[in-house]
């Protein structure tokens, strides 16, 4: 592919983002072509080692904040009519808290995301206080005199310390795959805003 | 994996194994006997008498 071709496709992918921010990138990516060619690389070669369309299409979307998405979706292209803002007015009543409750939800859908990741990193805390705690087993056993009742707790103790090692590395992949996963909803979330067919 | 990785898991491992041994072993001497773990030891004293730890399985 040629740098304009490239360039050509990129825009049309990234068609709907504010423009400032659209001529930025489109700058970036020709300035990076070209610094490539500058270094002895073909233009193919150059357009070829910067990667997919659609992959720098997820990366200056994940660069780019939602609201300033929305924002260029819903702005006017031209200014309002006195009817258009009459109305507007007269609908606050009703478009208020319908925006209100949609801005809730998605808040209270990123809290959940974060409660999740906590109550995991929770209960693997609570194995190794656990764990921790198994070490009374020895002072129980010595000033109860009841052996039996102090290794069994020490024992537990054990258990609980090696599960709770576990749990950390499974519960680091878990949190690593909700970050993933929400990343790939918001990605998936702001190419409404933009070129539909950019990003997969 | 990485081998420090490898080496904390293989330590958890053997923490779980030494730790069923010890609570299967206990369980074995004591003829699976819970009531025979039951302890009340005392902590300290407190104002309104001593303050105790127990481990209590009925019987």
């Amino acid at each position: 592919m040629r740098k304009e071709e490239f360039l050509t496709a990129l825009r049309d992918a990234l068609h709907g983002l504010p423009a400032r921010d659209l001529e930025r990138s489109l700058e970036f990516y020709r300035e990076m072509i070209d610094d490539r060619m500058e270094d002895g690389l073909s233009e193919e070669e150059a357009v070829a080692a910067i990667g997919p369309v659609e992959d720098v299409v997820a990366q200056i979307l994940s660069e780019t904040p939602l609201p300033r998405l929305v924002r260029e979706k819903v702005r006017p292209h031209r200014g309002l009519r006195i009817w258009e803002v009459v109305l507007l007015v007269l609908g606050s009543p009703v478009w208020l808290p319908l925006l209100a409750a949609a801005a809730l939800v998605i808040l209270s859908v990123y809290l959940v995301i974060w409660a999740v990741i906590a109550s995991l990193y929770a209960v693997d805390l609570s194995f190794a206080i656990c764990g921790v705690a198994g070490l009374f087993g020895i002072y129980l056993a010595e000033r109860s005199g009841n052996l039996a009742a102090g290794i069994m707790m020490l024992g537990a103790g054990f258990i609980c310390a090696g599960i709770a090692i576990f749990l950390f590395f499974g519960f680091n992949q878990a949190t690593r795959g909700i970050l993933l996963g929400s990343k790939r909803v918001v990605l998936g979330l702001k190419s409404r805003f933009v070129g539909k067919e950019a990003v997969q | 994996m990485k081998r420090s990785k490898k080496k904390v898991l293989i330590a958890a491992s053997v923490l779980v194994a030494l730790g069923l041994v010890l609570c299967l072993g206990t369980l074995v001497a004591i003829d699976f006997d819970l009531t025979r773990l039951n302890t009340t030891m005392q902590l300290a004293e407190g104002p309104n008498g001593p303050i105790q730890f127990g481990i209590y399985f009925g019987g």
